[in-house]
């Protein structure tokens, strides 16, 4: 056999496996309509997760998000989304929503957190909500993010 | 401990595998009998059956790849579409590899064709199969002779302690006499049958 056609037969094997995880890893952001479905809680004490959490999140958009929800939320220019709870949700009649998080923890609102000048937080920039959490499966990703290359590709969220 | 007979080429050290790892007494058998044909007997081998799970493959992977290229330049809520898109399409075209794989290629590791020199008989294919269940010694090995007008198969099922010693090293010599007695008979069968 041709070594060119031995060397893609076994390149395709393998790329087949990492495609058919890619793909799984995709359709499940399609089942939750979320873009990270799946994070791991980086730093814990400031709301009810620990680190090392497994957060499972969703985001349909007739779950409408009501105060007391968990929900996964990123600040411009942060690339680690953070997850706290909702306090208030101010509603006009047009159907447009703002949001207000503070962290169980915390004893301030996260006003703080927001971007200069920010006091609300707007429907794009949440993530999703929480939905369950698994404790502890996500330590080993936490090891795994201590290596260069892999941090950007890694789901992380900090509380 | 057999070495290689005359008739082999080149640098041919005895093949040894793990005789306990049904996998690669499998493989090793196969690639025996692949090699037999193509230096033996004079086959040329044909890469078609092959090739058609390969180009399945490919075109699965062309899909997930240009899913994460796409996602990776338009974040989530954008690309939802062409995710659908392609992940249905991977689905749909893994469900096809595996049928490929399943019922079409099954076990067929060997197709090949014999030209004959003089240009007289027509060409003569072989395509050979093979089953080896997974903690079991049974090898089945299943030849289609195809001589142009007629086809036979034969198959030979033997206990792999026949071609293998105790160190797991494959004694090419008595597999091979095997293959070629059944060949022998395939054509022997062929012709008797015009």
């Amino acid at each position: 056999m041709h070594w060119s056609r031995k060397l893609i037969s076994r390149l395709l094997r393998y790329a087949i496996v990492i495609s058919t995880l890619l793909m799984l890893w995709k359709s499940l952001i399609l089942a939750t309509n979320c873009s990270q479905p799946i994070l791991v809680v980086l730093s814990g004490g400031y709301s009810f997760h620990n680190l090392g959490d497994l957060l499972f999140v969703t985001n349909y958009p007739a779950d409408s998000i009501r105060a007391g929800d968990v929900v996964v939320f990123r600040i411009e220019g942060r690339f680690i989304p953070i997850v706290h709870r909702v306090i208030r949700v101010h509603e006009r009649e047009d159907g447009y929503v703002k949001f207000l998080t503070k962290g169980d923890g915390n004893s301030v609102d996260d006003r703080g957190l927001y971007s200069v000048g920010q006091l609300w937080l707007e429907r794009e920039q949440i993530v999703g909500k929480v939905k369950g959490y698994f404790p502890y499966l996500g330590l080993f990703i936490i090891l795994l993010s201590n290596l260069p290359l892999l941090d950007r590709l890694l789901l992380r969220v900090v509380t | 401990m057999s070495d290689t007979a005359a008739g082999v080429t080149t640098a041919d050290k005895p093949i040894k595998v793990n005789k306990w790892e049904t996998n690669a007494v499998k493989n090793a058998l196969d690639d025996a009998c692949k090699k037999y044909f193509k230096e033996t007997l004079n086959f040329s081998e044909d890469y078609k059956l092959m090739d058609g799970r390969l180009y399945i493959s490919f075109i699965a992977c062309l899909f997930s790849g240009y899913a994460l290229i796409y996602d990776w330049l338009n974040p989530f809520p954008k690309s939802r579409a062409i995710l659908i898109l392609c992940v249905i399409a991977y689905f749909i075209l893994m469900g096809i590899l595996t049928f490929y794989m399943q019922f079409i290629e099954h076990g067929k590791f060997y197709t090949g064709k014999l030209v004959d020199r003089a240009g007289v008989d027509p060409v003569s294919r072989c395509t050979v199969s093979s089953k080896l269940k997974k903690y079991d010694d049974k090898y089945q090995l299943t030849l289609d002779y195809n001589d142009g007008t007629d086809k036979t198969t034969k198959s030979l099922k033997k206990s792999i302690g026949n071609y293998f010693d105790e160190n797991g090293v494959l004694c090419y010599d008595r597999f091979t006499a095997d293959i070629r007695k059944m060949y022998d008979e395939a054509r022997l069968n062929a012709r008797k049958a015009k």
